[in-house]
């Protein structure tokens, strides 16, 4: 059996000493991982509802999406 | 004087002998003066006396052996010397040294002298025809670090933003990524991530159709959205340059970013970002929103 690490691990270098250092996460770290991880799929949502948005539009003007950016052109 | 004499212990006669009997006497004293005497006999031009044993006057004629030093001279680059006696001889270019570093270099036929060590970074190159030590001035693009990094979910420079430069250039190549994370950065100090300040502007472009903008569209505790899918990353490069980070002034950055999705689909996203703060950073890092990344990270540094 694999075992693995369920805790994420980060790499911090310093480029004078060339010390590299691999630790695992603090939770303030994966609290702040997990707050980015929640504002990038809001994100996405909202990126994927405007996508929508915008095709639903297009089908309610009878027009193709050249034809709209020919009109905002 | 004794008799017999001191220290040869050759026989004289006595007060008591008979004036008949001293040429008798003579004869020995005369001989033992003699043997005494015969090693002394012999020899040849430039040969000197050497003691056969230790028997007192045992002695032997014997010749010089060819090669004895009989003086030494001091040439060039040497002092000292002489011809009788200990001699000493001193290698001039060893105490011409003085220094912990020092160079020695020659100023005309037989003569030199010394250079002292140059100060850090430093090179040694030639000005008014002799070798001197002198700073030179940043090229124009100057690799500061390349670092690499595997499966983590973030990624840390330290000292790459420093007073030589003022201007940097970042070249990001991530070649897998283990979830579909929105890559984030943030500059730092010290060690510590600044989380606060970040403001940024992304275009945003699809090969499936349509493009976008959008401001600060990640808050304002780190910068960009660098969008990566773990089924297409293959070798995915972002490009960005920093402007001023080590000043006590708004750092801001641009960057160019491209990505692939598992649908296929092409992303090229122009970005530009700015901390409002005042502080001197000297590092960056990358963070995943999820899962954990692998590649590399060079840090270049302008000259000026």
């Amino acid at each position: 059996m694999i075992m693995t690490k369920d805790i994420s691990q980060v790499s911090e270098f310093d480029a004078i000493t060339q010390e590299h250092i691999v630790r695992d996460m603090t939770a303030d770290e994966i609290a702040d991982m997990n707050a980015r991880k929640a504002r990038a799929d809001l994100s996405r949502e909202n990126e994927a509802k405007a996508a929508t948005d915008k095709a639903a539009l297009l089908v309610r003007l009878g027009i193709t999406a050249e034809e709209a950016a020919l009109l905002l052109s | 004087m004794s008799n017999p004499t001191t220290p040869f212990s050759w026989q004289m006669p006595t007060s008591t002998d008979l004036v008949t009997d001293l040429p008798a006497d003579f004869e020995v004293f005369g001989q033992a003066v003699a043997t005494s005497m015969a090693d002394l006999l012999g020899g040849t031009t430039g040969q000197v006396l050497a003691k056969t044993s230790a028997t007192d006057m045992d002695f032997t004629w014997t010749t010089p052996q060819v090669g004895d030093i009989t003086g030494v001279t001091a040439g060039v680059g040497i002092t000292g010397g002489g011809t009788s006696g200990t001699v000493t001889v001193t290698n001039d270019m060893a105490t011409t040294i003085t220094t912990n570093g020092d160079l020695i270099y020659g100023t005309g036929s037989g003569t030199y002298t010394r250079r002292a060590i140059g100060s850090t970074g430093q090179v040694l190159t030639v000005a008014a025809g002799v070798p001197s030590w002198a700073t030179v001035a940043p090229s124009a693009l100057t690799l500061i670090t390349n670092s690499s990094f595997s499966a983590v979910s973030s990624h840390s420079i330290n000292s790459c933003f420093t007073s030589t430069y003022t201007n940097y250039k970042i070249i990001i190549n991530l070649t897998a990524v283990s979830s579909t994370p929105d890559m984030n950065f943030r500059l730092r100090a010290a060690g510590t991530d600044t989380s606060a300040n970040y403001n940024s502007l992304r275009l945003y472009g699809a090969s499936g159709g349509g493009a976008a903008a959008d401001l600060n569209n990640n808050g304002t505790d780190d910068l960009f959205k660098w969008f990566m899918d773990n089924t297409d990353v293959q070798n995915t490069f972002c490009t960005m340059e920093v402007y001023s980070p080590q000043k006590a002034l708004k750092t801001s950055l641009n960057a160019v970013m491209s990505s692939r999705s598992g649908g296929g689909e092409y992303y090229i996203t122009p970005y530009w970002g700015m901390q409002t703060g005042t502080t001197q950073f000297d590092g960056i890092t990358m963070l995943c929103s999820v899962g954990t990344m692998t590649g590399s990270i060079k840090v270049y540094g302008y000259g000026e």
